[in-house]
Parts: structure tokens; C-alpha cells; sequence
């Protein structure tokens, strides 16, 4: 079995890859540098647009940032590993 | 504190996965006029010191149905202290069912351009969601 670790380290290019957690979705990146809508698309959306993206302090932690679909993300910045996708929108009565 | 009110299928399983998947117990303190308030204990707030918790108020058609307000004990505070006033209706009507629980302050927020609710599942992103609205209230 391979595991993320592997994966970095088997890079032929020697290239920093980048892995996040969406939830309990696991993805990979190659750049760092990534649009919020292309995380929320993996993680399995369909309608990302719809949706924000917000990093969490930790695993199933707390929020410190949010991003809207269209924002770039850089995965190197501090407590960019865990997220969650919070739908969008919101009215008031 | 008043027996837990029984909830129709849809939403009673939508309970049951937020159960599962937050690690907490959410209770329907009420059901009044085809709403059911529901106590989520560990709803985040923004500002400091400020206890979490909150009653949303979700359709018993949950998920046939959108969520509508928010009843909290302590007015919302942002970050830096300041009241939250967007949609604040402080010992509005919509209290009334959770008013022997405390319940003194409602928020009248919609789920207005929200992406639709399909599943009882959606009630994690629900949840998300009050709290984002919290957050940037």
C-alpha cells in the first residue's frame, strides 16, 4: 500500500505535494496555490459555486478562514491541511 | 426540562446522523407551527467567552423543508464585543416556544440562495452553515 508519505517521496520530480483533508476526503496536490472552487470540486460537489471553503484549525476544529469559490487558496500558509464545505448563501426575514 | 418532543422520520434520522457525525445530542426542546427547535450544544459562537449553543429552527420536513432563524439565551457578539444586529429581534414571538429554556433572542436568517437541501445528511452543512452566519452575522 502506498501511503501520502510514499507518494511525496516517490515524486520522480522531487516536487512538494500538498495534501489536504476535506472533511474525510483525502486529496493530493501538486501546486500550491489552488483555487477554492477546485478543492470543493474534488471533494465531490457538484455545484461549488454554492459553496464556501473554510480551514479549520485542526481535524473537525474550529474555522479560521473562509474562502469563496473563486479565491486562491495557498496550501502553504499556516493551518491549510484541514477544511470543510459549509453551503453558501443566506437570507434574512 | 420538557420530554424531548417526537420528530417524523426525515428529520429524526437527520438527528441521528448529526448525532453520529458531530459527537453531540441534539434535542427538539419545541415544535410550533411545523417547526421544530432544536438544541445543538455545541453550536460556535465569535465572540469571546460567549457559551456555545443555540436552537435552530428546522421544518419537521427536514429535508423537504428550509431552515428559518436562530433562538440563542445571550444576544451574539462579534469578535471585537460588538453586538451582532443583522436580523436581531430580541423577545421576538419565535422565542416563545423555548422561552422557558431561556430562549430570548432571534435571529431571523433564511436559507435564502442556499444551495437546496436534499438529504437528511445535510443537516452537518446546516449546522455549518449557522455557524458561518454567526461568524459574519
Amino acid at each position: 500500500m502506498t501511503t501520502v508519505g510514499d507518494a511525496i517521496q516517490q515524486d520522480p520530480d522531487n516536487k512538494r505535494q500538498f495534501e489536504i483533508f476535506v472533511g474525510d476526503v483525502r486529496e493530493i496536490w501538486d501546486e500550491a496555490i489552488v483555487l477554492a472552487r477546485d478543492i470543493i470540486l474534488r471533494a465531490g460537489y457538484k455545484e461549488p459555486d454554492k459553496f464556501v471553503l473554510e480551514a479549520l484549525d485542526r481535524r473537525g476544529g474550529t474555522p479560521v478562514a473562509e474562502f469563496n469559490p473563486g479565491v486562491r487558496v495557498d496550501l502553504n500558509d499556516k493551518d491549510r491541511k484541514f477544511f470543510r464545505v459549509t453551503p453558501g448563501g443566506g437570507g434574512r426575514s | 426540562m420538557s420530554d424531548s418532543p417526537t420528530v417524523p422520520g426525515p428529520l429524526g434520522a437527520a438527528l441521528c446522523y448529526l448525532r453520529e457525525h458531530r459527537q453531540i445530542d441534539p434535542r427538539v426542546d419545541a415544535i410550533s407551527d411545523n417547526f421544530a427547535y432544536v438544541w445543538i450544544s455545541d453550536l460556535q459562537k465569535s465572540g469571546n467567552g460567549q457559551a456555545p449553543g443555540g436552537w435552530i429552527r428546522l421544518p419537521t420536513a427536514f429535508p423537504f423543508g428550509n431552515p428559518h432563524g436562530l433562538v440563542t439565551i445571550e444576544p451574539l457578539m462579534r469578535k471585537d464585543g460588538a453586538l451582532v444586529t443583522d436580523a436581531h429581534n430580541p423577545g421576538h414571538d419565535m422565542c416563545k416556544p423555548v422561552i422557558d429554556l431561556g430562549g430570548a433572542h432571534y435571529y431571523s436568517w433564511t436559507w435564502k440562495d442556499c444551495p437546496p437541501i436534499q438529504d437528511p445528511k445535510d443537516i452537518l452543512g446546516v449546522v455549518q452553515w449557522y455557524e458561518r452566519t454567526i461568524r459574519n452575522g
